[in-house]
């Protein structure tokens, strides 16, 4: 127990001299942007695993499940993207289940699901002017204002499709979702009340902070002189 | 350990997120079923102006978009139309006829509980329903014990698509 509270009463004294010294270690301008500890609060940015779609030159980004159009969020995904095309003027998205229409901004016009079209979407893409649309049932076509849609034996000429994102373009957005990283001030804060480690970490914290008083009680008890 | 083989299997059931996809009805079938085959061009909506402050009254948020498509033939329009239950949205196709609730069908559902408001023990109350005044349904919607959410996005959803229907009317 004592090895315990040991370890607990280190951690709180060496942090609490940090802390009180703050202002002239300036730990409030020190930024930590390690991956591990950006994750460890749930601030995730982009990784290796993060893909998009280029809509000529302007990236439809996937990260969990949130769509970005370059730095701006454009909702939340209810299922995953199969593809994305450019249009005149706006965007078309395709989810397993419906379309979505985003003006160049990133604006949502609408979400829909196409006339006459059966079937869980796998992918999108162009067949020269034509939009081609695949479903588990098959391929459909639609006019360009996508009122119409029919089934076609024609195969897109290209398919949309995720990659991986270009270097700066990922770091943009990480920097983006990440707002530059976290002040040390607040991992050593957390760290000193055990927020760090979120529930448990406060109630440990707590635990120790009771078994001290106990310790210090019981010690004083031994120690002082009884007659 | 007879009864860790039981529990273990339980335990993880009741932990692990479960986020299945279940298509009841897919939208296209929904559309063809309510215009019994002869599916009419979308027309649209603008969310704009007073249509937007409504649906914002409505949901407690803006309804997002700049317009909602919907179905217009022989004094019916078809909405299908999307409300978070708990953490998903649920997908609802909405058919009015004449201003009063024709048909509400669930057609997609992604939530993990309250799924009874797919059943039509739950949806046919809805039929004949209309808005009254105050803009609320013109009768009391029976909830389901364990699917609150559900029903209260659901009931939100009906609401909505009654208000459009009432704006696209107005429009024409």
């Amino acid at each position: 127990m004592g090895i315990v509270v040991a370890a607990f009463t280190i951690i709180l004294a060496v942090t609490g001299l940090i802390l009180n010294h703050e202002p002239r270690l300036n730990l409030n301008k020190v930024q930590v942007t390690s991956a591990w500890v950006l994750n460890w609060y749930g601030m995730e940015g982009v990784n290796a695993e993060t893909k998009g779609i280029n809509l000529n030159g302007q990236w439809l980004i996937l990260v969990e499940d949130q769509l970005y159009l370059d730095l701006k969020s454009v909702g939340a995904l209810s299922a995953p993207v199969v593809g994305a095309i450019s249009l005149p003027d706006m965007f078309l998205v395709a989810d397993e289940f419906q379309l979505t229409l985003l003006t160049r901004e990133g604006d949502l016009i609408e979400r829909f699901v196409p006339n006459g079209v059966t079937g869980r979407f796998t992918a999108l893409g162009n067949h020269g002017e034509a939009i081609i649309l695949q479903t588990q049932a098959g391929a459909y076509q639609s006019d360009p204002q996508l009122l119409h849609w029919e089934r076609t034996e024609t195969n897109a000429g290209s398919w949309s499709k995720l990659t991986p994102l270009p270097g700066d373009v990922a770091a943009n957005l990480s920097r983006e979702l990440t707002g530059g990283g976290l002040p040390l001030y607040r991992i050593i804060l957390d760290l000193h009340s055990g927020r760090l480690f979120s529930t448990a970490g406060r109630l440990a914290m707590d635990g120790a902070a009771l078994l001290l008083i106990v310790l210090s009680i019981t010690g004083l008890w031994i120690w002082w002189p009884r007659s | 350990m007879r009864i860790l083989a039981w529990l273990v299997p339980l335990w993880l059931v009741l932990i692990l997120p479960s986020h299945a996809v279940d298509v009841f009805q897919e939208p296209d079938a929904f559309l063809t079923e309510v215009f019994e085959n002869t599916v009419p061009d979308p027309s649209f909506l603008w969310l704009k102006g007073e249509v937007k402050e409504a649906a914002r009254q409505i949901l407690d948020r803006d309804a997002g978009g700049l317009r909602q498509r919907y179905w217009r033939a022989d004094g019916r329009t078809v909405w299908i139309v999307e409300e978070i239950g708990k953490t998903q949205p649920i997908t609802t196709g909405i058919s009015i006829k004449d201003g009063a609730v024709e048909r509400v069908q669930i057609l997609i559902y992604r939530e993990s509980h309250g799924w009874e408001v797919r059943y039509p023990f739950f949806t046919d109350q809805f039929r004949g329903m209309t808005l009254d005044a105050d803009n609320d349904l013109s009768s009391r919607v029976d909830g389901i014990s364990g699917a609150t959410l559900s029903v209260r996005a659901i009931t939100k959803l009906v609401r909505l698509a009654l208000t459009y229907d009432a704006f696209a009317r107005q429009g024409s």
